[in-house]
């Protein structure tokens, strides 16, 4: 057998269709196709019986279209890893958590050259750019999951018009729930900037690091409410316990400012002996909002609880 | 505007393919006499298009398919299964059902 013989045009381009195809059954859609088309050549062929040349064999395959776009048509039912349904909420996610990022970059790098803060490796070009990468990354992945659960779930199938009407406390928003959970998601991959490793420190008592003890807190705090966010995206009826859960996440943060307050105030000198004392000072004003703004929302849930006759 | 009217117009005939499809297939026939068989009644479609949605019918349980050889040539003859007919028999009503609504549309 001489392996260097030339093949023909019909052979190279079936070959080429094959390594486009699916694994599975390729052989059999190349046979097919190659006696579909042989049958084609062999009926433009002048004579009957004489092979049709080199050049009429080219135009006919070219005529039949790109080995990629016949590949491609064998490949069945459409499938996109983010269908037209997800890909609005999926570009909202993305844009709102690039900016949000983005935010964040600016005032890490303002806080660098206007108050000559420095934060170390949070302020590393490449560690944002690294976050972008992994919160698209993130985002995608949870879209993904997302469109496969809802497509075994039937979830868009089986919806009811009398659920949108009752709409009310009772219920969250299924969109609401999507955007908490990515909006979450984004925000615990923010919080990891802080490696885990001082995360880790900090909650064995060896770091007593203000920041680090409040990103300890907040992620605490952001790894309850995911898997919450997410249920609430399949099932959006309030009871009792999941309201009780949500409060209990909020007074999670609640604490961990108040832990921060406790500590040593002269702790975020100590750490940061850069940054002026206006600026420290600063920090522990929002400790104090957060917890006004945290125990506010607790008590927000609790006062949902008790309307919604959850309590009895 | 041609090439969106290009697009419509493919879409339509899309759609009315499978039925075309279907019954041609009432006779057993491979892919390249298909192909013939609907050219000769004015519809003429891509060969890139027709085979892979033969299969695809074939893998819906539409049609049955067998290897046979015949003039020397092996081929892949496909025929309507009996759940292909059903459904052939109720696209037919769907289609002309579709015709009278757009002739009345237009009266």
């Amino acid at each position: 057998m001489n392996f260097l013989a030339k093949k023909s045009p019909l052979d190279r381009y079936l070959a080429d269709v094959q390594s486009y195809l699916p694994r599975k059954n390729r052989r059999d859609i190349v046979d097919e196709l190659r006696a579909n088309l042989t049958e084609k050549l062999a009926d433009q062929a002048v004579e009957p019986g004489v092979a049709v040349n080199e050049e009429s064999q080219i135009k006919t395959l070219s005529e039949f279209g790109h080995p990629l776009r016949v590949a491609a048509q064998y490949q069945g039912e459409a499938r996109s890893l983010i269908g037209p349904t997800l890909y609005p909420f999926y570009r909202v996610s993305v844009l709102v958590s690039l900016a949000i990022s983005t935010c964040i970059t600016l005032i890490v790098l303002a806080s660098e050259i206007l108050f000559r803060v420095d934060l170390g490796d949070v302020s590393r070009p490449w560690v944002f750019v690294n976050t972008y990468i992994y919160i698209v990354g993130v985002i995608t992945v949870g879209h993904v999951l997302t469109e496969r659960l809802m497509e075994r779930h039937q979830y868009l199938d089986s919806w009811e018009p009398n659920a949108l009407e009752q709409r009310d406390n009772a219920l969250a928003s299924v969109w609401g729930a999507l955007i908490s959970c990515i909006a979450a998601v984004t925000w615990l991959t923010i919080l990891n900037l802080v490696s885990i490793e001082y995360s880790l420190d900090t909650f064995l008592g060896r770091n007593q690091n203000p920041i680090h003890t409040l990103v300890l807190w907040m992620k605490i705090e952001t790894v309850i409410l995911i898997p919450q966010y997410f249920y609430l995206v399949f099932n959006q009826a309030w009871s009792k316990n999941r309201m009780l859960l949500r409060i209990g996440s909020e007074l999670i943060l609640t604490v961990g400012c108040i832990v921060v307050l406790l500590s040593n105030a002269e702790n975020l000198s100590f750490n940061y002996p850069d940054v002026p004392p206006e600026l420290a000072n600063i920090f522990y004003y929002v400790m104090w909002a957060m917890i006004v703004a945290t125990s506010a929302s607790a008590y927000s849930y609790w006062r949902k609880l008790s309307r919604l006759n959850l309590l009895e | 505007m041609n090439e969106k009217l290009e697009s419509m117009r493919l879409e339509l005939r899309r759609g009315i393919l499978i039925l075309a499809v279907l019954k041609a297939l009432e006779q057993e026939q491979y892919g390249y006499s298909l192909r013939k068989s609907l050219q000769a009644v004015d519809i003429d479609i891509e060969e890139g298009t027709l085979y892979p949605l033969v299969r695809r019918l074939e893998s819906y349980g539409l049609l049955d398919s067998r290897w046979r050889s015949e003039e020397g040539r092996k081929r892949r003859y496909y025929k309507a299964s009996a759940k292909g007919k059903e459904t052939l028999q109720v696209l037919q009503t769907d289609w002309q059902q579709l015709n009278r609504s757009i002739g009345k549309i237009r009266s």
